[in-house]
């Protein structure tokens, strides 16, 4: 049997047993096949990769066609455009101290060329991105366009997924903030996954942060779902709504344990009403806070800040903090803590460590 | 002592069947976490059975077992989609690494083309059968043709997207799926 003519039985298999009526004959058929040849389970997964990859088409379809497909560009030197440009885009995020400087100069070179021929194609500024790509933001705010034209504005050391199927439009935002203005599409939602909570819009804007066992979602515009994302063996929870105006606070626990609301983790989220643009002010570089944790507040810092900042006991953790941090000073505000709060500050091996004075008298 | 010899003759059922039983699960739910999970289940209500039969029997009732916890699975995802606007878990891209990203923009770049270059009818069925949840039988209706032949269309453009990934060229590829 041929490659192609087994790649070509395994994915008729698929078919098959996608349909919800296939019958005992046909399964029992399907365990000969599957189980005669090892190469048969090879061309299998083949396939099921062929899908995965194709699945990134999800945006582009339309009426059983691809959009675009009959005013095709120049594909090739349009493509290697759009590579080379990812490229240089990806390379100056993330080792922008790891490569020489005439590696880092042919890449800002590269970036500013591609960044005006950029403005005009999209005239936002939003960088294009497929599906299946990781987003990663280094010391700035970037602004990414998804593959559906949904825009996603991405604050500084975050990092973003993005996986998008037919079904759903899903990203998951691994750690930091984001602030996404989503493309309306009822029958394609858009589902933003931090820590374990989803948030689930079909047209809107709203802002993610995810730190210290803490998800915080904002909505600038419209309305979102908010829910815990299924367990294994639980469906997932019943969704909270929120609109416009309304911010929702959800206790996950998070990774790092023995915090200080780890007790509170799974309970009922906390939803108050606020003024978007103090949860966006990341956008312009401010930090706003009200009635935050310090945990979570130091969490944030810790993505603008030179040096780490470690808060070192609970009592610490537990303090409320109310303001704004600037983010090109972080410095300044943290030396300014200990005349707000009851902590010290200590620097050790580049670390900063903030100590309640509770704590040291103990 | 029932008991013991049950247990190894599941166990052994499992070791040989498992993979196939993944594979199967995942073609239905389109999910290899979830499709794990549920071959868990069913091996788990197998081994509750009081009155176990012969391993012939018992092959078939796995995957009985295990069609059917997949299809509550797949009803109850449409019904809390439904009802409560909630959705399940969406697992269905392995995760790639930033390194892996230029190298997946490539691969989708190739699927596209592939999809282009193939007859207006194959990628049709297969667009339709992908991304508009269309099955066999309303993809032969929209296309006046026989379920077996969309089924046929569908396959044959999967796998020339296939074999132009593993780099064969348009006109290599062509010979091969449609000699």
């Amino acid at each position: 049997m041929s490659e192609a003519n087994r790649i070509n039985a395994a994915a008729d298999w698929l078919l098959r047993l996608q349909s919800e009526t296939a019958s005992d004959a046909t399964i029992r058929s399907w365990v000969q096949w599957c189980e005669a040849d090892v190469r048969n389970q090879r061309a299998f997964d083949q396939v099921r990769e062929t899908l995965q990859i194709a699945d990134g088409l999800a945006g582009e379809v339309e009426n059983g066609e691809l959009i675009g497909a009959s005013m095709e560009v120049p594909r090739g030197r349009f493509e290697r455009f759009m590579a080379g440009w990812r490229e240089a885009w990806r390379v100056s995020l993330q080792y922008p101290l790891q490569y020489p400087l005439s590696t880092m100069a042919a890449s800002v070179a590269a970036l500013a060329v591609a960044a005006l021929a950029w403005v005009t194609l999209t005239s936002t500024g939003h960088l294009p991105v497929r599906n299946g790509a990781v987003i990663e933001s280094d010391e700035a705010v970037h602004a990414a366009m998804l593959p559906d034209g949904s825009r996603v504005e991405l604050a500084s050391k975050s990092t973003l997924a993005v996986h998008y199927t037919g079904a759903a439009r899903s990203l998951d935002l691994r750690d930091g903030e984001a602030y996404f203005t989503v493309t309306p599409n009822k029958r394609r939602p858009f589902i933003v996954t931090a820590d374990g909570v989803s948030v689930r819009a079909v047209g809107t804007a709203f802002n993610v942060r995810s730190a210290a066992g803490r998800v915080v979602v904002t909505v600038t515009e419209g309305t979102v779902d908010i829910y815990q994302q299924s367990s294994r063996s639980a469906p997932a929870g019943k969704p909270v709504r929120a609109g416009a105006g309304f911010q929702v606070v959800w206790q996950t626990g998070g990774a790092a344990p023995g915090q200080a609301e780890r007790a509170q983790a799974g309970a009922e989220p906390a939803r108050v009403s606020v003024k978007p643009a103090t949860a966006v002010g990341w956008r312009e570089g401010r930090l706003e806070y009200l009635d935050e944790p310090l945990e979570a507040v130091v969490a944030d810092v810790n993505r603008y800040a030179i040096r780490p900042v470690v808060i070192a006991d609970d009592a610490a953790r537990k303090l409320r903090f109310s303001g704004t941090v600037m983010v090109g000073l972080t410095d300044e505000w943290l030396s300014a803590l200990p005349r707000q709060f009851p902590v010290t500050l200590q620097r050790q091996n580049g670390v900063d460590m903030i100590h309640s004075v509770a704590a040291d008298s103990r | 002592m029932e008991d013991t010899t049950h247990a190894q003759a599941l166990s052994e059922l499992f070791e040989q069947h498992n993979r196939t039983l993944v594979n199967f699960l995942v073609a239905r739910l389109g999910n290899e976490s979830e499709a794990k999970e549920v071959a868990q289940e069913a091996y788990v209500r197998l081994l509750q059975l009081h009155e176990p039969g012969a391993v012939s029997f018992l092959r078939a009732y796995l995957f009985r077992v295990a069609a059917n916890i997949a299809l509550d699975r797949i009803r109850r995802r449409a019904v809390s989609e439904r009802l409560e606007g909630t959705y399940a878990d969406e697992d269905l891209t392995t995760t790639l690494g930033p390194d892996r990203e230029v190298q997946a923009t490539q691969s989708l770049a190739v699927v596209r083309q592939a999809l282009l270059e193939l007859p207006a009818r194959h990628r049709k069925a297969f667009l339709l059968q992908r991304f508009e949840d269309k099955n066999t039988t309303e993809i032969g209706r929209l296309l006046g043709i026989k379920e077996r032949q969309a089924r046929y269309y569908i396959s044959h453009a999967v796998t020339y997207c296939r074999l132009r990934l593993d780099g064969l060229s348009e006109s290599e590829a062509k010979a091969q799926v449609f000699p």
